[in-house]
């Protein structure tokens, strides 16, 4: 008798404990619940704007609670390659950040998350192409990136309204967004012959400079030159001024006698050794070589 | 909960935290394995939980059959049960990460009381409530986190302004932003996969900056530019996230031209080098040219005055000879005249072959004067034709 008192009140107390469990659950405050009787939704739990996390009761074995992650999640694209405006092809490889604000229309049209993610990746496809048509390459590449990002974000989050899939887009990026690899080789080409051709200019430069060293140091050395031997033939005509002076004034004395004694001096100098001379026995010189007397005549 | 554990990165309810321990994973808690230990438990339904349970629960039968069986009386199995409860209750309490645990010091102690975030603690040992009713969250909030961009071409290719490639390889080092009281918990609660987002979004970053900038400022002087507004960057876009992460610097590892054009940039600053050369080795020759001409110069105005000198020396030495002779001759002019000439004619005649002609003798006929033969033999041949006789020498 007291046996089966204890059984049974064994019994009770594990059903008790089990029942207890299955009527609470926890929500974390990084996720949000739904809470689905007999499958139809009765509440949601810690959405956004009614944070309630922590412990929740629910009726065991009636209600189903399924967690939806209600942080900020990168949905990142598969890169496509999209036609711009100019004709030009771009691999754009953007992402998405989301954020689960009605759980309830995420279970209502996508199910999970990974039939989120599908909806998303069309929908990215989609605003990424549209937005991009309508824009030259170069303005995706370079200049108004920001701008870009703007338009794709307005236009996934249009459609993400109209379809009312219960996120709340958060940002919208390009990652890349690059030439195809011929068109990249083709960068690589130009780049490769622009530094070619800067190269060359360069070089060409530098000896353009060097000549003109040369040139300007080669002309100067001339010109130094000129100058001292112009100042050489002054200094030379100087000295040879002065002497024509010192001669006049001294052989202008007696310019006959000058006569005689400078010729005097030039015969001496100017006849070599062994000179052959014919000389006449009526010469001066022989005045008296046949004068046996030695008058004067 | 069907699709939250894969979303949730693993684990409960309070999946992954940044690195910090895991509140009550993996963690055999004893009250989870009491006999009611059902479906919810402590949240982790995996791992090998179920046979341990099953084993639990049937040692638990027997033993309570067993007390039954054996007692008999009413009152007697009171103890046993008792004890065993309070056993259970002093290693529920005991346990570590149940009702106490420890911080470190690079750590925050998030807590949580059924998920819901109710305090923040310090550093040191730390009490709360134990595991079922509060966890404790621990991630590391001082460490400073890297992430690495550009490791592959795909990643460090960056098309510029200028539609140039630049090569670029970067560093991004993050924290938990401890600036504001509630950085932790964004951190925690607000962003899934922290580390990946700082990357995605540095890397997207990066390349707007890039986009904006042309080749030449991103490979020189303009890096810490282009690092600085990449952090801007990167830390407003986190920012709008409400991420909790601090960008704390972006370091530019590498940022030059890709691999396969690199040759010719290194030529560029080959030929750069070159220009510099050619014109060193043209002034040079210009510090060379310049200084001979000089030097030149200097040794034609000293040789010219040299000549200027010497001229006029010689000149004065002429004159004044000239003026001795003429003071002497002026006292006896013809005689002095006579002597110089007959003198001079010595010196020069005795040293000259001499070629007496009388031009009375030969009236008619011209003497033959072998003219050639003269100038070719003078010394030795000393015989000479017709009527020229000859004087030797003194």
């Amino acid at each position: 008798m007291p046996r089966i008192v204890l059984i049974s009140l064994a019994v009770i107390l594990a059903i008790a404990v089990i029942v207890g469990l299955s009527a609470t659950y926890t929500v974390s405050e990084r996720e949000s619940a739904l809470v689905l009787r007999l499958g139809n939704p009765v509440a949601v739990i810690n959405e956004p704007g009614d944070e309630e996390p922590g412990l929740h009761f629910k009726i065991p074995f009636v209600d189903d609670v399924l967690h939806f992650d209600k942080r900020n999640v990168e949905f990142n694209m598969a890169p496509a390659e999209i036609l711009a405006a100019d004709q030009e092809r771009l691999v754009v490889d953007a992402f998405l950040r989301y954020r689960i604000v009605n759980p309830l229309r995420v279970y209502q049209t996508v199910r999970d998350e990974r039939g989120l993610q599908q909806r998303l990746s069309a929908i990215m496809d989609d605003s990424l192409r549209g937005v991009i048509a309508s824009i030259p390459s170069s303005e995706v590449i370079s200049g108004q990136r920001a701008q870009v990002m703007n338009r794709i974000q307005l236009a996934v989050e249009a459609q993400v309204a109209t379809q009312d899939i219960g996120i709340q887009v958060i940002d919208v990026r390009i990652l890349r967004a690059d030439l195809p690899q011929q068109i990249t080789d083709r960068v690589f080409e130009r780049m490769r012959s622009e530094r070619q051709q800067e190269a060359a200019l360069i070089r060409a430069q530098g000896e353009e400079r060097a000549r003109q060293i040369r040139a300007e140091a080669d002309r100067e050395a001339v010109v130094i030159l000129a100058n001292a031997r112009a100042e050489a033939e002054r200094i030379r005509g100087e000295g040879d001024g002065r002497r024509t002076a010192i001669f006049a004034e001294s052989y202008g004395q007696d310019p006959d006698f000058f006569a005689f004694y400078r010729s005097m001096l030039a015969y001496d100098l100017a006849l070599r050794d062994n000179t052959p001379i014919i000389i006449s026995p009526d010469s001066e010189f022989f005045r008296y070589f046949q004068n046996q007397a030695g008058a004067p005549n | 909960m069907p699709w939250n554990d894969n979303a949730g990165g693993g684990g409960g309810p309070w999946g992954s935290g940044g690195g910090g321990r895991r509140g009550n994973n993996n963690n055999q808690n004893p009250w989870g394995q009491g006999p009611g230990g059902g479906r919810r438990g402590s949240g982790n339904g995996q791992g090998g939980g179920e046979p341990d349970l099953e084993q639990f629960i049937a040692q638990l039968q027997a033993r309570i059959r067993r007390m039954f069986g054996g007692g008999g009386g009413k009152g007697s199995g009171g103890p046993g049960l008792g004890l065993i409860a309070a056993g259970i209750f002093f290693v529920w309490l005991a346990w570590p990460g149940s009702a106490w645990y420890v911080v470190g010091p690079q750590q925050a102690g998030v807590v949580l009381r059924f998920g819901e975030y109710v305090r923040t603690t310090g550093a040191g040992l730390q009490f709360k409530l134990p595991v079922p009713f509060e966890t404790v969250l621990l991630p590391e909030v001082t460490t400073t986190n890297e992430v690495a961009v550009g490791a592959t071409p795909q990643e460090s290719l960056m098309l510029t302004r200028d539609e140039n490639i630049v090569e670029i390889d970067f560093v991004v080092q993050w924290r938990v932003d401890l600036t504001y009281p509630e950085g932790v918990r964004d951190f925690l609660f607000n962003v899934r996969d922290p580390q990946g987002t700082v990357k995605a979004v540095a890397e997207s970053a990066m390349r707007e900056v890039v986009g904006t900038t042309e080749l030449q400022p991103i490979i020189t002087a303009g890096r810490t530019e282009v690092a600085r507004r990449a952090r801007q960057i990167i830390q407003d876009t986190l920012g709008s996230y409400d991420s909790g992460i601090q960008v704390l610097e972006v370091q530019l590892r590498e940022a030059s031209a890709p691999a396969s054009v690199i040759d010719a940039f290194r030529d560029v600053d080959a030929a750069r080098q070159d220009a510099e050369r050619a014109a060193l080795q043209a002034t040079a020759h210009a510090n060379q040219v310049i200084p001979e001409a000089r030097g030149d110069a200097v040794r034609l105005l000293e040789e010219s005055r040299g000549y200027r000198e010497r001229v006029i020396a010689e000149a004065e030495g002429q004159a004044s000879r000239f003026n001795q002779i003429y003071t002497e001759y002026r006292l006896a002019p013809d005689v002095t005249r006579r002597r110089i000439f007959l003198e001079t004619m010595e010196q020069v005649l005795g040293r000259s072959e001499l070629i007496i002609l009388d031009q009375q003798g030969g009236s008619g006929a011209v003497p033959y004067l072998p003219l050639d033969q003269l100038g070719r033999d003078r010394s030795p041949a000393r015989t000479q034709t017709g009527s020229a006789s000859r004087t030797g020498e003194r």
